[in-house]
């Protein structure tokens, strides 16, 4: 019951967002009426761009599933967008290699490529954590920055398609291994799937296996998990790894959402996927939910940006605002009316003992 | 030759400045034990602030104060996020790291109606001018005269840093709260005024840090690899390195300076790839953080054996 009314006051919060969205809008939009109907009934107006908000929420259901993993066994993995960029990259020079191979084999290696290119990077911070003692945070950052750089030169250089209408790309991916399309005459295509089951999987396997409750419990209390009998090095080292290899295939499955191709850009998935699972507390359902309403609020923004005056921006400044105020966790102990303490209190019954 | 290792360091000592103010900016943090994660954000907020106001104002000095202004009251947001509202303090940081590429590019367009980026060529600038003194020095002058005062007083600013840490009674607080808030409040120091002391001042130095990046060209480039391109992460691999001493944190930021310096040059001369030039200071730092936390691991099984 208790949980229940949390959740709820959790999700009035979120929503709170979209009040933040009204009042921005109207402070500074001279149209005010129109932008506020673009952003909020926008992606809902047409089959086009109901498609497109779906579409935008996969990558991102994927990339907060691989930060939820990290989170839960408190490894502090900041680097995903680094691992997406990378998984991105390997999945999609593997698909254009296997180009003419059957699509029944070559579509499940082009996926197991794009996890092993986000695992490899997740591996690297392991050995370096293991071997060297250096902070996963750290690592991870640092190794985030070289691969953007690394990911420009080659796409600028060796991997450039020379042939590409769309700037500097590399090549796309062949025709035959691209997911079919759903919603016409959006780009939806079945990803959807495949994001929805893996996070019934990654929810199954962390809160219903052994290794997942190894996971939990190296997240809640190491010193407990070591005495119960679980390696907690091997168990964090695990995590990193899946964490890894989950945001390079949410990588991949933004090349397959959108141009097929990897572009010297970053879109910024890999930090949407951390505050995804911030705001979702690490629970691999609630991501689904969250993914969507963030891709909401993108779209929404895009919408208006398209249709009036409001740029794109707005939707990360509500992001932002929401996972400073749904994990302060005064703000929903007040709301809950749960252990309402006030510090003064605490601070007597602190001198008194 | 000569004229090479002059230039090399000239270059590594220019490079340096904003990533010693604000690796600075994260020490301070790190000593009263929460780290801020949020300088690449808070800097992008004072780059954008202090340029606009410098060339709203048309005055160098306002502008910087705003900027700095601005940053410190985010300071002050953050470390009240954290104490009074229980948010991780790590999640307070992700969240001004978004909001401040968000607000930035949002706040372009409202005020000046350009997307991502604006392009002040009138607006003051941090002028490099010769050095009175320096100047007259042979083989000296080549590296020390010629750069901005904010050069100069970030170096100002790290002898003061030192004093202010290791010899002060503040210094002494705040390194008390961060190694342990439970006997520093029992000492009665108040553990939440040095909370926000730290991030008062960090929000300042990563102030400082914005300003000399945006002020020094009159540009501000807004997004994910903007203005800041990544200095915000190095400070943190800075201050793993140099552990709250200010003088390592200059030595530090001076050496992963040194490896942009070089690749300039290298690039320059030699056809060198620029992605590898802007690769080499994360990979540089990448490698002696490794470095030292394997020394730090050997320094610990010594003494536990």
């Amino acid at each position: 019951m208790k949980q229940a009314k949390r959740t709820f006051f959790e999700l009035l919060v979120i929503l709170s967002g979209l009040v933040m969205a009204l009042v921005v809008i109207l402070l500074c939009s001279d149209e005010p009426a129109a932008a506020l109907r673009y952003f909020f009934v926008g992606p809902f107006s047409s089959a086009y761009f109901f498609g497109d908000m779906l579409n935008t929420a996969v990558p991102l259901i994927i990339c907060g599933l691989a930060a939820s993993v990290s989170f839960t066994a408190s490894v502090w993995n900041l680097g995903l967008e680094g691992m997406v960029y990378f998984g991105m990259l390997t999945g999609t020079m593997a698909a254009v290699a296997m180009d003419g191979w059957s699509a029944a084999i070559a579509v499940p290696l082009m996926f197991v490529a794009a996890f092993a290119g986000g695992a490899l990077l997740a591996g690297i911070c392991n050995f370096l954590k293991r071997r060297f003692d250096l902070d996963v945070m750290m690592s991870s950052l640092m190794l985030a920055n070289v691969v953007f750089y690394l990911i420009f030169m080659l796409v600028e250089g060796p991997l450039r398609d020379m042939n590409s209408d769309q700037g500097v790309t590399t090549q796309a991916v062949p025709e035959a291994f691209r997911f079919t399309n759903i919603l016409e005459p959006s780009d939806l295509n079945t990803t959807i799937f495949l994001a929805l089951a893996l996070a019934a999987i990654v929810y199954f396997a962390l809160r219903r296996s052994r290794v997942g409750y190894e996971i939990r419990m190296t997240g809640l209390n190491p010193v407990f998990a070591r005495y119960g009998g679980v390696s907690t090095a091997a168990v964090a080292s695990l995590a990193m790894i899946v964490s890894g290899g989950l945001s390079g295939v949410g990588g991949m499955t933004y090349v397959l959402t959108t141009s097929f191709r990897v572009r010297n850009q970053l879109c910024g998935i890999g930090w949407s996927g951390l505050s995804i699972a911030m705001i979702s507390r690490n629970n691999p359902l609630l991501v689904v939910p969250v993914a969507l309403f963030f891709a909401y609020l993108t779209k929404g923004a895009e919408c208006a940006a398209l249709f009036a005056d409001i740029t794109p921006d707005v939707s990360q400044i509500i992001q932002g605002a929401i996972l400073l105020l749904v994990t302060s966790e005064k703000l929903i102990e007040f709301l809950t009316g749960g252990s309402r303490v006030s510090r003064k209190a605490l601070k007597k019954e602190a001198a008194k003992s | 030759m000569n004229e090479f290792v002059s230039g090399f360091l000239y270059t590594m000592i220019a490079y340096g400045t904003p990533l010693i103010l604000c690796s600075l900016g994260g020490m301070m943090t790190g000593l009263s034990g929460r780290f801020n994660l949020g300088m690449e954000g808070m800097m992008l907020f004072s780059a954008f602030f202090s340029l606009y106001f410098a060339n709203l104002w048309n005055s160098l000095l306002l502008g910087m104060l705003m900027g700095v202004a601005i940053t410190v009251a985010v300071g002050l947001f953050m470390a009240f996020m954290s104490l009074r509202l229980d948010v991780d303090i790590y999640i307070v940081g992700m969240a001004i790291n978004i909001l401040g590429t968000g607000l930035t590019t949002f706040l372009i367009y409202v005020l000046t109606g350009s997307q991502g980026s604006i392009i002040y060529p009138d607006a003051p600038r941090l002028e490099k001018f010769a050095t009175p003194l320096i100047e007259k020095i042979p083989y000296l002058n080549q590296v020390l005269s010629n750069h901005t005062w904010l050069d100069y007083l970030t170096i100002v600013i790290v002898v003061v840093l030192y004093a202010v840490i290791f010899k002060t009674a503040f210094g002494r607080r705040l390194r008390a709260v961060g190694m342990s808030e439970w006997v520093a409040s029992a000492r009665g120091i108040s553990v939440d005024g040095m909370i926000y002391a730290s991030y008062a001042l960090c929000g300042a130095l990563c102030g400082l840090a914005g300003a000399s990046l945006s002020l020094s060209q009159g540009i501000f480039v807004g997004g994910f690899i903007g203005m800041t391109n990544g200095r915000g992460w190095l400070a943190m691999a800075v201050v793993i390195l140099a552990q709250s001493n200010p003088y390592t944190v200059l030595f530090s930021a001076w050496a992963l300076g040194a490896l942009s310096a070089l690749g300039d040059i290298l690039q320059a001369t030699s056809g060198f790839p620029a992605r590898v030039v802007q690769m080499l200071p994360f990979l540089g730092a990448l490698i002696a953080a490794s470095v030292y936390s394997r020394r730090r691991m050997r320094l610990k099984k010594q003494m536990f054996s």
